[in-house]
């Protein structure tokens, strides 16, 4: 899919793009909320553009898809770099803000959208290694070399981020 | 008392653990969550939210996260399909001999059209050796090895030469029996007011008249004179000379 997509099979792109795109824009939703669509489709414009010169296997066009994604969110957030905003990356989990509509929404119905709103809570590198290992399908390794990190960080901030997550939603009462 | 000299009182006994983050939830299936694996047998029943989250953003898309397939298939139409139509037929229109014969038969070829280049021009410069020069006279109409220099003069070095503004001393050397150039333009050329085309005359063709902007400044004598070759008519003997030595090269 991915040669005949380099060919310049439209089909094949378009399989490719349904594929992955809900994935991205999930992502993108949560480590950039306000601009997740523009960054997806800055993200496509950028893929389009390197297509025929990537070489590599489906997890490689995954972790190429992802890591453009992340580098037009940090390019959008250094242009708008007069928002400074505070790393979150040691805050306890009772220091996280817990909003009564995202725990309510999750209690209520379990969704996509609460999933994501409820990962938007975590700090920002236990929801990217999340995000990256469940819906990107990348594996330790290849998360640590996206976001610039040891494996052994990579693996430590996706259990830490797993087990804020189950606070969370132990303190929201979201219990089946 | 202690025995760092501390009385116990103030060393309290902190009910703090050596890893002030260890969890009850174990390693094992939060990587099977992490890994996309579900949850494990046996696993806390804690975790089961935390499967039924990720479970939940991998769910099937919905309608909102599909708008953005025509703007991308647009990208991917101009981007990849636009180009590769251009690129297959510029390729079978001027790019299809190297892309099939490859870069290296292009650059033999290459090479072999500056070679012979080359030697065209060291052939009418008569810097080739004896054989070699008889061959290119034979051949290309270069000057016979040990004819006089002069006798190039029309039809290769000082042809060209004498159309090229600055080089008018050459054109001077150049001209046979001892006329200078100045002379023969005097005879040779056509007045610029005569009427009719010029005649026909051998080599005609070879010579362009050359591109020079500022041309209209020139005298017009001095235009016709570098512009054209001589007119042997109206030279006599001295001029047929120097044609007939240009023509020594064709016959």
């Amino acid at each position: 899919m991915l040669a005949a997509a380099q060919q310049g099979s439209e089909a094949a792109f378009t399989r490719l793009w349904l594929d992955a795109n809900p994935a991205l824009l999930r992502y993108l939703r949560v480590i950039a909320p306000e601009t997740a669509e523009d960054a997806a489709a800055e993200t496509w414009v950028q893929v389009v553009r390197g297509l025929r010169r990537f070489r590599g296997d489906e997890a490689a066009w995954r972790a190429w898809l992802f890591t453009t994604a992340r580098r037009r969110v940090i390019d959008a957030s250094r242009r708008r770099s007069r928002r400074r905003e505070e790393p979150l990356h040691d805050a306890p989990a009772e220091a996280l803000p817990v909003t009564a509509d995202a725990a309510d929404e999750a209690m209520e119905r379990l969704g996509t959208q609460s999933a994501i709103a409820l990962l938007s809570q975590l700090p920002r590198l236990q929801a990217e290694v999340i995000l990256l290992r469940v819906l990107a399908g990348l594996d330790t390794n290849a998360v640590a070399r996206l976001l610039g990190r040891s494996p052994g960080a990579v693996r430590i901030a996706g259990h830490r981020g797993l087990r804020r997550l189950a606070e969370i939603l132990s303190r929201a009462g979201v219990t089946l | 008392m202690t025995g760092g000299g501390v009385s116990g009182n103030d060393m309290p006994s902190l009910p703090w653990t050596a890893r002030q983050d260890a969890s009850p939830v174990e390693d094992t299936p939060l990587e099977s969550l992490l890994a996309g694996n579900g949850l494990p047998a046996g696993a806390g029943a804690e975790l089961r939210p935390v499967a039924d989250v990720l479970a939940a953003l991998t769910a099937l898309p919905a309608g909102d996260e599909l708008t953005g397939l025509a703007a991308a298939r647009a990208a991917f139409s101009r981007r990849v399909a636009g180009p590769a139509q251009v690129r297959q037929s510029r390729r079978w229109r001027s790019l299809g001999l190297v892309s099939r014969l490859g870069v290296r038969v292009g650059a033999a070829a290459a090479l072999v059209v500056m070679g012979f280049g080359g030697a065209a021009a060291a052939a009418y410069a008569g810097a080739l050796p004896t054989s070699w020069q008889q061959f290119a006279h034979r051949t290309i109409g270069a000057p016979a090895h040990g004819a006089p220099h002069d006798s190039r003069a029309v039809t290769g070095a000082a042809g060209s030469a004498a159309h090229r503004p600055g080089s008018r001393h050459r054109a001077h050397q150049a001209l046979p029996g001892g006329l200078s150039a100045r002379h023969a333009s005097l005879h040779h050329t056509r007045s610029p007011f005569d009427a009719g085309p010029p005649p026909a005359r051998p080599f005609v063709h070879l010579v362009r008249p050359p591109i020079v902007p500022g041309v209209g400044r020139w005298p017009s004598p001095w235009r016709y004179t570098f512009h054209w070759p001589a007119r042997t008519e109206q030279l006599g003997p001295d001029a047929s000379v120097s044609n007939a030595g240009s023509m020594r090269g064709v016959s």
